[in-house]
């Protein structure tokens, strides 16, 4: 089979965009702070709080000022930290909620989940295993979808292909996500409180009262992320590791030919490639004769793939 | 024909602000709202200026790891790569909401004087950073 006289659209189609993971931490950050902040900046112009001599006075209610403000930049660290850590579990947990897309190719390389060593330490961030599919050139305008970021192979053109990467759900992940999010709130109530008692120990001067709310915002998240990181693992460790699997139960290998369904969207975890997420079906076609490294050239030619129907001849 | 798929709201939003907006967002609201917890125990703050040194010294140092923290934990950057940025923007946020506590005396809402210090900072430093990048491109070519 000759290639084709058209390349492949690899890397960036359009301007630099922010990691949507970015957007998200960011945002949570501005709105959990600022509530914080204009709840306290509210009250004391409202007169509704007042300070005097190191205590501060909520409705009749008085309290160290030490302790209160280390409570307070406790909490907003704490929460922020928490609520993300909930979003990604909520991530690993649910599909896509995007069209389905169905795309065909030969097996290229596979991703287990926890196999980076920043995933056992947090086990929220995990991702489901990863299969990349190098696809027939028929379906580059999927893959290419929304001027997505597109992955290409490391060949010269007239062989460069696109890869679309698949994700296979598994249990363990979402599991792990769940228990991490469990984790997180536990750790949560013990940070806010150690951030209290930090600010309300330190708060003698000026300079060590900063130092001590600095501490308590970094205990805070320190320990909501400890927290995920503990309960991630217990959660982990109950639930099974799975291999990603065809329809017809053959585990995916590298040189699989491959039919593969299901939601696919752009990604900001696969620096905004379009990705399925997940795959809902995988056909086996058997495996690969061609060449390696793999090209479409080779690969558009040597089976026929389960996307497109047969035409029916009467 | 390709069908585009729908672009979402926010990626044309966050594609505006940039990363380096994004940044000094979290980091002026950050030490900002640390800012207005110590004028409320500690205050009001003197206006001493080495006092004031001592505070933003503290605060770029704590704005730094808010950055470092957010872009290697959460954005699953490299330290290597975020390091310096991150000391720069850190450094002109805080430096930019604390003139303008001390000059206002605005100290009470120090968290919302940081978030708008870290946006313009951001925003400034996104401009420079394209601008710069898009000379030299000129130039390779």
């Amino acid at each position: 089979m000759a290639c084709i006289d058209d390349n492949p659209n690899c890397g960036q189609a359009n301007v630099t965009a922010t990691p949507e993971s970015l957007v998200e931490v960011a945002g949570w950050i501005v709105k959990i702070f600022g509530a914080v902040g204009l709840a306290i900046s509210v009250a004391k112009a409202i007169g509704a709080m007042s300070v005097s001599a190191g205590v501060i006075s909520i409705g009749g209610t008085t309290i160290t000022a030490g302790l209160f403000a280390g409570g307070a930049v406790g909490t907003a660290a704490a929460v922020a930290t928490l609520i993300v850590v909930v979003m990604s579990a909520r991530d690993r947990c649910n599909p896509s909620e995007a069209e389905e897309q169905c795309v065909a190719g030969v097996v290229t390389s596979l991703t287990p989940s926890f196999s980076h060593t920043r995933d056992e330490l947090l086990p929220w961030q995990a991702m489901h295993d990863r299969v990349d599919v190098l696809v027939k050139s028929v379906f580059w305008q999927t893959v290419e979808l929304g001027d997505a970021f597109v992955f290409c192979t490391a060949e010269d053109r007239p062989r460069r292909s696109e890869l679309l990467r698949c994700y296979f759900y598994e249990h363990r992940v979402c599991a792990a996500a769940n228990g991490a999010a469990a984790g997180a709130a536990v750790g949560a109530v013990a940070g806010i409180v150690a951030a209290a008692l930090i600010a309300a120990a330190l708060c003698t001067t000026v300079v060590l009262c900063l130092l001590g709310l600095v501490l308590a915002a970094i205990v805070a998240v320190a320990a909501v992320l400890g927290g995920a990181a503990v309960g991630g693992q217990i959660a982990k460790a109950a639930a099974e590791d799975e291999d990603p699997s065809a329809d017809t139960g053959e585990i995916i290998s590298v040189g699989y030919l491959v039919t593969v369904r299901g939601p696919m969207e752009p990604r900001g975890y696969d620096d905004g490639a379009n990705a399925m997420y997940w795959a809902t079906r995988a056909q086996f076609h058997g495996a690969s004769m061609s060449p390696e490294p793999f090209s479409y050239c080779e690969i558009d030619e040597e089976f026929e793939d389960g996307c497109r129907p047969v035409p029916v001849v009467e | 024909m390709v069908a585009a798929a729908p672009t979402p709201r926010s990626r044309t939003y966050s594609v505006r602000l940039g990363v380096c907006a994004y940044a000094g967002m979290a980091v002026g609201i950050v030490t900002g709202l640390v800012l207005t917890l110590l004028d409320l125990t500690d205050g009001p703050l003197e206006d001493d200026p080495i006092d004031m040194l001592v505070l933003w010294a503290m605060l770029v140092a704590f704005g730094w790891l808010v950055i470092v923290g957010l872009f290697t934990v959460f954005v699953r950057y490299q330290l290597a790569s975020v390091a310096v940025p991150a000391l720069v923007n850190s450094a002109l946020t805080t430096g930019l909401m604390v003139a303008v506590c001390r000059i206002t005396g605005f100290f009470e809402i120090a968290w919302l004087i940081g978030l708008f210090a870290g946006l313009l900072v951001g925003q400034l430093l996104c401009t420079l950073f394209r601008l710069f990048a898009a000379e030299l491109t000129e130039a390779e070519a």
